[in-house]
């Protein structure tokens, strides 16, 4: 019989099987969670053997008692609603403040004003009369002067020779 | 929240064996829900990952209880010497909450938090050996000899059906 071990619970095996090896499957018939040949062949053991049906009644028994123990369900009390409630809003609460918190921080706060203004200024220039408008060398040198003006000293220094030196530049280009 | 919390505070229940622990119990568990909704992948079962959070919170929970009961009581098996009267009897939690049976509780108090979680899934919740394994994050082999080995505990501990109703006279 050399293929007699390619099946452990073949109907050959079926006497031969221990008592002690189907109760260590009791568990899991009791549950049906054995394949269908496992099943059949604990459910024919257990025909022909008493001492193992009382063994499974003796489970029976324990999962009744289980059961009755915990029966009938509970209800969900209100106070675990409430209780989940309270600390998930105070949960949002917090994340909120923390937003806020690091939306008013001057890191954050100020290179957001900063693509604002630069926005702005971008849809400003962008408008139709301002872009039609003669580029004449007076709106350079105004612009250069509201430029410099904001600067510190020593830039406005180097503004002011640059300013002078292309105005002396430009009038003796005017006169040949 | 209505339709899983029910359920998750009878297995909070079965595990703790007493309302207040199981009402703690359950509320940490929607509290992770509500912070891990994300971490949740869908098309797999919301049941099972609410049970796997309180089925870990449990067993961590009693981990610390215990750490702590063996600080203070360097005999380990104290608890057992104790009268029956002093484990049985809690007056308060008898008036305000429902109580498991004395001698299921006692029985479940002894496995292991894993025993008790396999135990409570298979025969009390009906659970296949597939979905404990699931909630449980253990290959369906682990469950099978877990369940065996918390059976043969619960034997020994819990006296049977007829034989409590051959005492109190009812026969078989
Ligand atoms: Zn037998």
């Amino acid at each position: 019989m050399k293929n007699g071990r390619a099946s452990d619970y073949s109907i050959l095996n079926l006497i031969a099987m221990s008592c002690r090896k189907i109760r260590e499957l009791l568990t899991a018939y009791q549950h049906r969670e054995l394949d269908a040949a496992t099943d059949a062949l604990v459910f024919s053991h257990l025909g022909t053997c008493a001492p193992c049906r009382e063994e499974l009644a003796a489970a029976n028994d324990l999962r009744e008692t289980l059961r009755m123990a915990f029966a009938p369900p509970l209800e969900l009390p209100p106070a675990v609603i409430a209780g989940v409630r309270e600390a998930t809003r105070r949960e949002r609460r917090a994340w909120a403040a923390d937003l806020l918190r690091t939306l008013l921080r001057p890191v954050v706060w100020a290179p957001t004003a900063a693509v604002v203004v630069v926005a702005a200024s971008i849809l400003t220039h962008a408008h139709p009369e301002q872009t039609t408008a003669p580029l004449t060398a007076d709106y350079f040198v105004r612009q250069h002067v509201v430029h410099t003006m904001s600067l510190q000293s020593g830039d406005r220094t180097w503004s002011a020779y640059v300013l002078t030196s292309g105005g002396t530049e430009t009038a003796d280009a005017t006169q040949p | 929240m209505a339709a899983y919390g029910r359920q998750t505070y009878n297995y909070a229940y079965r595990l703790t064996g007493n309302e207040a622990d199981a009402r703690d119990l359950t509320q940490e568990a929607f509290i992770r829900v509500y912070r891990a909704w994300r971490s949740f992948q869908p098309g797999t079962s919301f049941l099972s990952w609410i049970y796997r959070i309180v089925t870990n919170l449990h067993r961590d929970e009693l981990r610390k209880r215990k750490g702590v009961f063996l600080q203070e009581l360097p005999d380990d098996n104290m608890a057992h010497d104790l009268p029956r009267e002093q484990l049985e009897h809690d007056p308060i939690a008898e008036i305000h909450d429902r109580q498991l049976s004395s001698a299921v509780a006692r029985a479940l108090a002894q496995l292991t938090p894993d025993q008790r979680a396999v135990v409570l899934l298979a025969d009390v919740e009906d659970r296949s050996y597939q979905e404990i394994a699931d909630i449980m994050a253990c290959s369906i082999g682990t469950v099978r000899s877990r369940l065996h080995r918390a059976r043969v505990q619960l034997r020994k501990l819990i006296p049977r059906q007829r034989e409590r109703e051959k005492q109190q006279g009812y026969g078989v």
